[in-house]
């Protein structure tokens, strides 16, 4: 310590806003940030009052973990593309697509394990580029380039498989990639803990995760302030379409068999579950954490539902009005924000 | 002096404010403030950013409810439930970014919020209410189609819209706040032409700004508001612009001013940058030099192609004729990436447009573009980094609630001094400044003028482009001259003045032409 004073100076004022920073999380009128936690934990004693012996069985309580693991690992990498401040309707046939390019190259040709990942991941980057060059080099708007890309994946995914259900020939090694367990934990929540866990500190701790959050909040400013914003577009679609595709081939190989356009049943949930996210805890933005915190809301909600016996049409009822509240929820504390200057 | 407190009923004020309290929450944003204003006066409020000027205003037009006092119009205390209610009673407020839909016509403009009266069988008979509208615009000396899209028109055209659109409901009262802000002079002289032949018909005119030499050109009487609190309600010929700014502060502000020393740069070796016949789709044939240490300025009037210059210079624009050179080695940027790697930055005119980053926090704004120093193996020193922006900001005295906040929470200044902070802590070789205090308070510009002079000292070449000539002449040692895209000649020295330059950029005539 050569300098002690000024360096504990600092220390104590960072500290000090730190504290600041967490505590001003919690006033009485910003309580908006933690009702997706509250209403996470009312589920449960919900759930779990009405059902207790199934609900909260390990099994159950497991099984949601498992079935979520999928979805978030979606959810996280179409977080990355809402922190850049685009869209990603693509995402979710990226999954079929990368779930239908595993399951036709290993049934069908009888691919090995390690070329058949790095085909999926390639068909994420090819798919993320072209996400890519369609927002950035051509300017369209996500939306409209997005919708267009997974209209094409689609029709390639019928394509390769013919518009056939495959589920026999898989080899062993590609069906224990997608279904091996540590007790009652099965591999995709493993593969979801490594990919948040690198998402997470990269947005928060890594100059790239600043450059996405600095475009995705004022591109024009970043753009003036040095940061080469196409470049951080382009990365933040190859991510999510990557994360896209592997989370297909996770889902077929746990599976062990393929239903051609699986994936659109995910689009949804992956929106209602980032934007939620995005109103959880902290800032308002998108986050990983907060992304997790509401892809297992619905999962949840969703089985929970399925336990009490309600139809099963209640299920999109509830991922429909969760993605409805949260964003009203996200509007609610936008205008704390603005009103705080006086 | 005028007694603002006296309970003699002047038959002339229109308006008064007394007593008016306002607090929000363990705030007082206005503390007892009591003054009047007289039917056809000019009334100019100024104040730093934060002394209760908005707040005033927002009461008069029914955007707050006073916690105390009264705002009396015509002898009676009258309290706006919303601004409709004040434009009833004849208050009119014009704001420095008028509320239009630029894609509709004049007309539709004119009568956003009013009801359409000419009508045919029901249906809104266009050709008259187009005919009224004409009738409106002549009003405010405006004689253009009223059927043109509102986005075609030039900024005080808008204006001068805006102020027709208040102008038609019998006003008494109407309020100005800030609307020379992005007006060029010519402009602003147009605007003010308009300003006094109302004043003469017997609107009283409450004029905010921070251009204390154009409140003196205009206003007959000056209230100065510090803290909240009422400092003094003075007739302007009572008062000095360098009294006003120090009312304004509570202090003594030497530096806004025209530069009676004049430094003549030191002219060894390539010049810092060079810029050789370059041009854009509308920049023609643009060369200049600039030294080590430099301040020039480039006044031209809106429109003129200065703003575009820089983005040139920066790398915004993709540069389309000629050459550039930064000590001698060619330059080309393709991106302000580029820029930057050689050692130029921007600071840029509209900083809510493209100046900070409004979802992240005071500190990483102020290292935006340098994060990457903070990292340690792949890794942020997010310690490191709040560290360092808490430095500078220090240095600048920027004062905010704390570093950890949001950028709208603090002022139009103070959000500028922590863009201004990005730059202080390297070598730059180039600093670009557009407009460098728009918008900002006394205060802060005192501040960001002293840091521009400190920054010139220590090497950095400045290029500044401003509307504000007093700006130019208080910071300059050279004025390029920029009209209609082309440079035609430039001011150096003591021949820097308001009146030169002006007369150049309206005459089209080189004071001393370009010698290359």
């Amino acid at each position: 310590m050569s300098t002690p004073v000024s360096r504990s100076d600092a220390t104590s004022e960072w500290t000090r806003k730190r504290i600041e920073k967490f505590t001003a999380r919690f006033p009485n009128q910003d309580i908006g940030s933690l009702a997706p936690l509250i209403f996470f934990v009312a589920l449960i004693v919900i759930f779990g009052a009405a059902e207790p012996r199934v609900f909260l069985s390990e099994g159950n309580l497991t099984s949601i973990l498992n079935d979520g693991a999928v979805l978030a690992i979606l959810a996280c990498g179409l977080t990355i593309v809402l922190v850049v401040g685009e869209f990603d309707l693509s995402i979710a046939a990226a999954a079929s697509f990368g779930g239908a390019l595993a399951a036709v190259l290993v049934a069908q040709h009888g691919w090995p394990l390690a070329p058949t990942i790095i085909a999926v991941v390639l068909s994420g980057v090819v798919i993320g580029v072209s996400n890519g060059i369609l927002v950035t080099r051509f300017e369209m708007p996500a939306l409209i380039a997005t919708i267009g890309v997974a209209s094409l994946l689609d029709g390639l995914t019928l394509w390769i498989t013919g518009n056939a259900v495959i589920f026999t020939n898989f080899s062993d090694a590609f069906l224990i990639s997608g279904s091996w367990s540590i007790g009652h934990i099965q591999a995709p929540v493993f593969y979801l803990s490594a990919v948040a866990l690198v998402l997470a500190v990269a947005l928060q701790y890594t100059t790239t995760g600043r450059w996405l959050y600095a475009t995705g909040g004022n591109r024009a400013a970043s753009r003036m302030a040095g940061i080469r914003i196409d470049r951080q577009i382009m990365l933040a679609f190859v991510v999510a379409d990557v994360l896209g595709a592997l989370a297909g081939y996770i889902y077929t190989a746990r599976q062990g068999s393929l239903t051609p356009q699986f994936g659109t049943g995910f689009l949804l949930p992956t929106f209602a579950a980032a934007f939620l996210g995005s109103v959880t805890l902290s800032r308002r933005s998108f986050h990983v954490v907060g992304t997790l915190v509401g892809v297992y809301l619905i999962e949840t909600g969703t089985i929970g539902l399925l336990i009490l016996g309600a139809p099963a049409y209640t299920q999109q009822l509830f991922a429909g009005a969760v993605l409805i509240l949260a964003t009203m929820g996200a509007r609610y504390r936008g205008r704390d924000g603005s009103t705080r200057r006086a | 002096m005028i007694d603002a407190g006296s309970r003699h009923q002047d038959r002339d004020n229109v308006l008064e404010f007394r007593g008016v309290v306002k607090t929000f929450g363990s705030a007082t944003a206005l503390d007892r403030v009591t003054f009047p204003v007289r039917r056809g006066e000019i009334h100019a409020l100024v104040g730093e950013n934060g002394a209760g000027k908005s707040t005033l205003i927002r009461i008069l037009a029914g955007d707050y409810t006073p916690d105390g006092g009264c705002v009396v119009v015509d002898g009676e205390a009258v309290q706006f439930r919303d601004p409709g209610e004040a434009i009833s009673a004849g208050i009119g407020c014009v704001h420095q970014i008028p509320m239009f839909i630029s894609g509709l016509s004049v007309t539709e403009n004119l009568l956003l919020g009013a009801p359409y009266t000419h009508r045919r069988g029901g249906l809104i008979d266009w050709v008259s209410e187009h005919q009224a509208a004409r009738h409106d615009l002549a009003a405010v000396g405006l004689d253009l189609n009223p059927r043109t899209t509102l986005g075609s028109l030039r900024p005080h055209e808008r204006q001068l819209v805006a102020v027709a659109r208040v102008l038609r409901r019998g006003l008494r009262v109407l309020v100005l706040d800030e609307v020379t802000a992005s007006l060029s002079e010519p402009e602003v002289e147009i605007l003010h032409r308009v300003i006094r032949s109302l004043a003469k018909r017997g609107v009283a005119i409450l004029y905010v700004s921070h251009r204390l030499e154009e409140i003196f050109r205009l206003a007959d009487t000056i209230t100065v508001l510090r803290d909240g609190k009422r400092v003094t309600t003075e007739p302007a010929a009572d008062l000095t612009q360098k009294d006003v700014a120090r009312l304004i502060v509570g202090q003594e502000m030497k530096n806004l001013f025209k530069r009676q020393e004049v430094v003549e740069p030191k002219l060894d070796g390539p010049p810092r940058l060079r810029v050789r016949s370059v041009g854009d789709e509308r920049l023609r044939d643009i060369s200049f030099d600039v030294a080590a240490g430099e301040v020039v300025g480039v006044a031209g009037l809106g429109g003129a192609g200065r703003t575009r210059l820089l983005h040139l210079l920066y790398g915004v624009r993709a540069l389309q004729a000629g050459q550039m050179f930064i000590s001698g080695e060619p330059y080309r940027p393709r991106d302000p990436s580029e820029a930057l790697a050689r050692g130029i930055a921007l600071v840029t005119e509209d900083r809510h447009h493209d100046g900070f980053v409004p979802t992240l926090p005071v500190w990483q704004n102020i290292t935006l573009p340098h994060v990457r120093r903070f990292r340690r193996r792949g890794i942020l020193r997010l310690r490191d980094e709040y560290d360092a922006a808490l430095g500078l900001a220090r240095r600048l005295g920027v004062r905010m609630p704390s570093i950890a906040a949001e950028m709208s929470q603090l002022s139009g200044g103070n959000q500028q001094k922590a863009i201004f902070a990005r730059w202080i802590s390297d070598r730059l070789d180039i600093l670009l400044l557009d407009e460098p205090t728009h918008g900002v308070d006394v205060r802060s510009k005192s501040e960001i003028y002293d840091l521009i002079r400190e920054l010139a000292a220590a090497g950095t070449s400045i290029i500044v482009v401003s509307s504000e000539l007093e700006e130019i002449e208080a910071l300059c040692d050279r004025v390029l001259l920029l009209r209609n895209a082309e440079l035609i000649g430039e001011v150096r020295g003591v021949d820097i003045s308001k009146q030169t330059i002006l007369h150049a950029l309206l005459a089209g005539t080189n004071p001393r032409k370009v010698a290359l």
